[in-house]
């Protein structure tokens, strides 16, 4: 019987099973209202990692393209009434697209420089959601965005945005995945790591910047639409200048352009404010917050730039040996019998 | 759009612009000697502001007048920023420098988060009125209105520009200054201290970045937290357009910005000034890379 319990267990599956089994125990609204923001801040991070960890190039502006995504996911479910699955996709092609638009300017520049103009980017889509009142209702913002619904079920409350938060997780960090160990991902990693080298083994870097770049922005559209759902309001200011920063820091503490060390970093960072609740109180809880994440930022970089998980990108596994053997062990005088069987396949 | 509109727009867009270039010296000056973009350049732009508000106005509530008081706060917050512009190269620049430019550049970011919003956590978010430096002084063309506030910041930001192009030039610090932003393995094998010239360099952008501050705090009657954000952005798109590295450019660049912001700002909305700017600075980026007014392409990017 031994032989179906596994040797070792994937990380991420055994946090997955984690976070499943956790509203069991923890369900209190506010333990799992701050968890579904950290799914968002996991998902922006994940998609922040993809053009600067992966394909090496600086972006600060991605709160554009969540700005970009909320509005239009919420706009074609305000205007024409479509459902939420259809605007995900809906805020994240529009997403996608103005990545496409911005990107092919601005990947011709490098480094600090490409910081600035996507920055500068984040600034123009915010002032233009602040003003075009026509369309975005300027400063007000949208209320009203309705909540999903499938097979007649309404999401409603906490728990079922916790599990549909998982679910986003899982799908992008599986689709990242897949994407990263593709001909294309591969390619991308190449022009990080030596941009004339992959030029003179054909890849067309300046192509694969764009595409990377539009991916990248494609998820954040749909973690804008996700966002807009569940809290029903969208407006200028729900994704600004310093939450682009935040995500950098997200992605500068969990190591950028691992695969694993984003998760940890983006729980870190975005459950910071919420560790700091209890000892903070009053207005200036806000901006203690963001001068705490500025000098973490800075001590990081100085002390350990690399991160938690450097540049790794393989599966890390915890071992189950131990588990194994214990009950291997106490299975093997009984030899076969009916009830330890199933508790066997019950522990797997 | 009648000609003394216009004309109000010009003077508005000279006078903003000259500011713009004194920020854009900071980002000038420490790109080309160490080649990062000094992100925390706004936070130190703010800071100094802050620090001359404070000092001014507890002046002004004993009873100094206006303009003693003006020059010693003046004085003060322009050291103090110096120092300060410099303490931040010390902490945070100096341990990075020997690895990657992009990491410098977020230890900037990460300082001009920690700076801004340490200082709103102290002073609170809200902005406060300034004191204004010339009540009442106007002169009328038409229908155009030309502030004293304007006239001032014009030639405050001229003879600074001035003083600094020619310390630059003309001086052994402004030289060793040169040789380090043209090689700084080089200079230092001359015995070139190299990271005093750094200092300095970030002293005097500090500085010039804290009488900026002042000059726009003033004009636009209010000092807050965040300011230094935008207007960093601005001495940041001023500095690349005018040709970073270059101080004539920088004060070309900055003309150039705050005549297209207020011109684009008459004729559109005023609440699309900043969509302005940033627009001219991806125009820049993609058609002119090394700045308007650069003659030689240098590979700067």
């Amino acid at each position: 019987m031994s032989k179906y319990f596994p040797r070792r267990i994937n990380i991420l599956t055994l946090s997955l099973i984690l976070a499943l089994v956790i509203p069991v125990f923890f369900r209190k609204p506010f333990f799992l209202h701050v968890m579904v923001l950290l799914a968002i801040w996991v998902i922006l991070s994940e998609s922040l990692n993809f053009v600067t960890g992966y394909a090496g190039q600086l972006a600060l502006g991605h709160a554009a393209f969540v700005t970009i995504g909320g509005y239009a996911g919420a706009l074609i479910m305000l205007e024409e009434g479509w459902s939420f699955w259809a605007a995900l996709l809906i805020g994240g092609g529009t997403a996608f697209l103005s990545g496409l638009i911005l990107g092919f300017m601005a990947l011709r520049l490098r480094g600090d420089y490409l910081g600035m103009v996507t920055l500068g980017f984040g600034e123009i889509v915010r002032i233009a959601a602040i003003n075009w009142v026509a369309v975005t209702r300027g400063p007000m913002g949208l209320p009203g965005i309705p909540r999903p619904e499938i097979f007649g079920y309404k999401f409603l409350g906490e728990l079922p945005w916790y599990y549909l938060g998982i679910a986003l997780v899982v799908l992008t960090h599986f689709s990242i995945e897949r994407l990263l160990f593709s001909r294309f991902g591969r390619a991308c990693l190449a022009l990080r790591d030596d941009e004339v080298a992959a030029q003179s083994m054909g890849i067309e870097t300046y192509q694969y910047k764009v595409l990377a770049f539009c991916i990248s922005s494609g998820y954040a559209g749909i973690a804008g639409v996700f966002y807009a759902s569940w809290t029903t309001l969208f407006s200028p200011d729900s994704f600004q200048l310093t939450d682009s920063i935040m995500m950098s820091v997200m992605i500068t503490l969990g190591g950028i352009g691992s695969l694993l060390g984003i998760i940890p970093g983006a729980i870190v960072i975005g459950a910071l404010p919420e560790l700091l609740r209890p000892f903070t109180t009053g207005p200036g809880i806000a901006s203690l917050r963001l001068a705490g994440v500025g000098l973490l930022m800075v001590l990081l970089l100085i002390v350990r730039p690399q991160g938690i998980a450097g540049m790794s990108i393989k599966p890390v596994y915890i071992s189950l040996e131990p588990i194994r053997r214990l009950l291997v062990r106490k299975k093997e005088p009984e030899k076969a019998g009916g009830p330890d069987e199933t508790t066997i396949v019950e522990g797997r | 759009m009648s000609i003394d509109f216009i004309l109000q727009q010009l003077i508005s867009g000279l006078a903003i612009g000259m500011a713009y270039a004194l920020i854009a010296i900071g980002y000038s000056m420490v790109y080309g000697i160490l080649k990062f973009i000094n992100f925390g350049h706004g936070a130190v732009y703010m800071f100094g502001t802050y620090v001359a508000y404070f000092a001014w106005t507890a002046m002004l509530g004993r009873g100094i007048s206006r303009w003693p008081g003006f020059i010693v706060a003046v004085v003060l917050s322009i050291v103090i920023a110096a120092l300060f512009g410099m303490a931040m190269e010390r902490v945070a620049y100096r341990p990075t420098r020997g690895k990657s430019r992009l990491t410098t550049f977020m230890s900037s970011v990460g300082m001009a988060l920690l700076v801004t919003y340490g200082m709103e956590f102290l002073v609170g978010p809200m902005p406060r009125p300034t004191p204004p430096l010339f009540p009442g002084v106007m002169i009328h063309i038409g229908d155009a209105v030309i502030t004293g506030m304007q006239v001032f910041m014009f030639f405050t930001a001229l003879v600074l520009l001035v003083v600094l192009q020619l310390f630059v030039t003309k001086t052994w610090a402004g030289k060793r200054i040169r040789a380090c932003s043209e090689d700084m393995g080089a200079a230092y094998l001359m015995g070139i201290n190299v990271d005093r010239s750094i200092s300095l360099t970030f002293a005097i952008g500090s500085g010039l970045g804290a009488m900026a501050g002042i000059l726009i705090g003033i004009y636009y009657s209010a000092v807050y937290p965040t300011m230094g954000w935008i207007a960093g952005l601005k001495g940041f798109i001023c500095a690349v357009a005018g040709g970073i590295g270059s101080i004539p450019g920088a004060m070309l660049g900055g003309l150039l910005l705050g005549l297209g912001e207020n011109l684009g700002a008459g004729f559109l909305s005023s609440g699309y000034r900043d969509a302005i700017a940033f627009t001219i600075l991806i125009l820049v980026m993609l058609f002119r890379p090394t700045g308007i007014f650069a003659r030689e392409q240098r590979s700067s990017l």
